[in-house]
């Protein structure tokens, strides 16, 4: 069906143009608007008065490794809850049953993590 | 209806219990022993009901899990190589690997075996490739427990790169064969290739996909396409752990080789033109034995020249890699028995091997040949030990190695495979030489010290128990490859295919 | 969707597998290596997903020139599978920075061509 193909094209192209067009508006509206008074705080990162300093660049502690893996764990915790919440229901008790040794087998995960001191600073 | 997962459920038990049972008693010593020491107790454990359920066929979980000859005969393979190398590991507690850890070191080989189980038991593709993931990731770790040993961390690195890509490589060709095939089952896999036009219609993508497989798995077996990390990752590991990837990662490998190649994809015909009939077998032959030739060469040429003795058996593992892939080529009705008994012949000696590595390893703070000069002096009865298992690694007429390449052998000229049958000789005369450098060293040369080597008891176990094994082996042959063929009938495995379990 | 679709489905996985895999044996860092291979397992993931749609029972099935291939799987096969394909590679991915940041710690390099300490 070449005429549906090409019709998915032009939707993607329409899409493009409202994508590449909405900022471009919003941001030439705004700035044909706005007033335009300028004073050296306003050029600031933050306007709270507090000092930015340092670059961007700072390297992050290794330490938020531990925590970024424990992320995991309950990311991909939830990874397999979401299919199983759609059809438990149709499973019956077995699936329920399964995936609470899942859950127990995770959790087993966490309470070691926890008693090899991962959860604390320092 | 037999209690046919209790095996894996008792390794999974035990090596949570580990776990649990090193977060208990931190920082003691003795308790730490004590977890290496209940480890042991669960692959024993685990052993009996394995015994128990032998001559069983049965599946379960929707058929993803199926006990049969071929599950069985790798599960005893991997329990007692997992046995072997704990009792290695207890007494190398000193081999660099931090005393905090000994809990999780048994605990993650505990999860290594499980997941070599877990691929020989299973009868789908999902399951396969999480054991294989759950061998591997257990696998990178132990590799990596020497926290603060440069060659460790680095040999792990390297495992976890390479290992990750051709895990990526197998699930690639993975979502091929259940995309196409709509299903995860190895067997319906296969019988749904079999349809009539299916391999018309997608038999280039599922070439390609059986590549990709193929390769992925041949990665465990640390044959041709995928050896390099072998070398850097047997030296750099904790010797027990070089010990565990040797021989119980190597069969695990195999195992999924053979479910796979044999449960899905080898007997796939079809008719490609009008009137000619091809299939998977034929059509991949070509490709296995030219992979094995390569392994056989590769392995032993590079072997030669390697003074560190764990890279040495590194290279030798790849050349025995290759003559496990053999049987693959040339299939014959004794494929998988030739193969199983092999196996067990390389175990035995490997582990026995591994042992007196270790201890020797650890008494003079190096792996260079040179260590071994002199212990002949040193530890007689040890010498004569590892004389026995590099006589049946190299396939000395008599031992249980010979026996194990004869029955291989035989296959190939079977399945009228002369070159690689050729081959097989010829680099295992080469073998000779580098097995020798070390005899020569235990034997004739004269060593820096005359003190006697204590070996621990572990360590004697291990050694014992694998000249028992060996010797069995090697004066009874004939005896132990009737017991195998009876209890463990590789038929099994096909028994789908002609209606049955 | 029409097969020619499901051929740009695996055109394109195939694409980032072979993108993947380059990046894995050329790229000198470590990190980088890592999201290489995490590239060819969504390849992997997005074979499973697209072929799904189109096992029998999956909602663009019909529209294949052959609709029917076998038996009645599920059309939520391939989703699942690439669930655990996801899992796994988390799994993975999480080993590998651990041993990264091991080695890190010794050598003060990320890099692969830097782990040359093994040899002989």
């Amino acid at each position: 069906m070449p005429e549906v193909y090409v019709n998915s094209l032009l939707f993607i192209a329409v899409f493009v143009v409202v994508a590449l067009g909405l900022p471009i508006v919003a941001f030439g509206l705004s700035r044909l608007l706005r007033p335009h008074h300028f004073y050296r705080e306003k050029g600031e990162t933050y306007e709270s008065g507090t000092e930015p300093f340092g670059t961007s660049w700072v390297r992050f502690k290794v330490k938020y490794y531990m925590f970024a893996l424990l992320f995991v764990l309950f990311d991909v915790e939830t990874l397999f809850l979401y299919p199983w919440a759609v059809v438990f229901d149709r499973l019956g008790l077995f699936a329920v049953i399964e995936m609470f040794v899942f859950l127990f087998l995770l959790a087993l995960g966490l309470l070691y993590a926890w008693r090899k001191k991962v959860l604390e600073w320092n | 209806m037999n209690a046919i997962w209790l095996p894996e459920v008792i390794v999974l038990a035990g090596a949570i219990g580990t776990l649990a049972f090193g977060l208990a008693a931190r920082r003691s010593k003795a308790m730490s022993d004590l977890a290496m020491t209940l480890a042991l107790i669960t692959v024993v454990v685990a052993l009996l009901p394995t015994v128990g359920l032998i001559g069983t066929v049965e599946e379960g979980f929707a058929g993803a899990f199926r006990i049969d000859g071929l599950t069985l005969a790798f599960h005893l393979l991997i329990l007692i190589g997992t046995g072997l190398v704990l009792l290695i590991a207890r007494d190398g507690r000193s081999d660099g690997v931090p005393p905090q850890y000994l809990a999780e070191y048994a605990a993650l080989l505990l999860f290594a075996a499980l997941g070599g189980m877990l691929i020989a038991a299973a009868a789908d593709l999902l399951l396969l490739f999480l054991g294989l993931e759950l061998l591997s990731i257990s696998s990178y770790v132990l590799v990596g427990l020497k926290k603060t040993h440069l060659g460790s961390t680095e040999a792990a690195m390297k495992y976890v790169l390479t290992g990750a890509t051709a895990t990526a490589v197998f699930a690639f060709g993975m979502s091929y064969a259940i995309g196409l095939t709509g299903t995860t089952d190895v067997y319906q896999i296969g019988q749904t290739m079999a349809d009539a036009g299916f391999m018309a219609r997608y038999g280039r993508l599922l070439f390609v996909a059986f590549f990709f497989l193929i390769v992925g798995a041949f990665y465990k077996l640390a044959s041709v396409p995928f050896y390099m990390w072998a070398p850097d990752v047997y030296q750099g590991a904790p010797t027990a752990v070089t010990a565990f990837l040797a021989t119980v990662s190597k069969a695990s490998g195999m195992a999924l080789v053979v479910r796979l190649f044999l449960g899905s994809f080898a007997w796939v015909a079809w008719e490609a033109q009008p009137n000619v009939i091809k299939n998977f077998w034929s059509e991949s032959t070509p490709y296995i034995a030219a992979l094995s030739a390569l392994s056989m060469i590769v392995g032993n040429v590079l072997a030669l020249k390697a003074r560190d003795v764990k890279r040495m058996f590194a290279y030798s593992s790849v050349a025995h890699a290759g003559y496990l892939i053999i049987p693959l080529a040339a299939v014959n009705p004794m494929m998988i028995d030739q193969i199983v008994f092999y196996l067990l012949a390389y175990l035995l000696a490997n582990v026995g091997i591994f042992a007196v590595i270790d201890q020797v390893g650890r008494d003079r703070g190096s792996y260079d040949l040179s260590a071994f000069s002199g212990l002949y002096h040193r530890a007689p009865l040890v010498a004569w030990a590892l004389l026995l298992f590099f006589l049946s690694l190299a396939g000395i007429p008599l031992t249980m190695g010979f026996f194990g390449k004869l029955n291989i052998l035989l296959g190939a000229v079977w399945g009228g495979h002369f070159v690689l049958a050729g081959l097989l000789v010829v680099t295992s005369v080469i073998s000779y030489v580098y097995y020798f450098a070390v005899l020569k060293q235990v034997f004739m040369r004269p060593g820096t010290t005359e003190r006697p080597l204590a070996f621990s008891f572990g360590t004697a176990t291990v050694i014992a128990l694998a000249v028992l094994g060996t010797l069995l082996g090697s004066l009874f042959p004939g005896e132990v490859m009737r017991t195998m063929q009876q209890a463990f009938d590789a038929v099994q495995m096909f028994g789908i295919y002609q209606g049955r379990l | 969707m029409t097969p020619s679709e499901l051929m740009q489905y695996l055109l394109f996985s195939a694409m980032l597998f072979v993108l993947g895999l380059f990046g894995a044996l050329t790229r000198r860092n470590t990190v980088i290596v890592l999201l290489s291979i995490e590239l060819m397992l969504n390849a992997a993931n997005i074979n499973l997903v697209a072929l799904s749609r189109f096992l029998p029972g999956g909602a663009e099935n019909a529209r294949l020139p052959h609709p029917s291939l076998a038996g009645d799987f599920s059309a939520t096969l391939g989703q699942t599978v690439a669930l655990f394909t996801i899992a796994v590679a988390a799994a993975e991915v999480a080993v590998g920075l651990a041993a990264l940041i091991a080695f890190y710690r010794l050598k003060a390099s990320p890099n692969v061509d830097e782990m040359d300490s093994l040899k002989r």
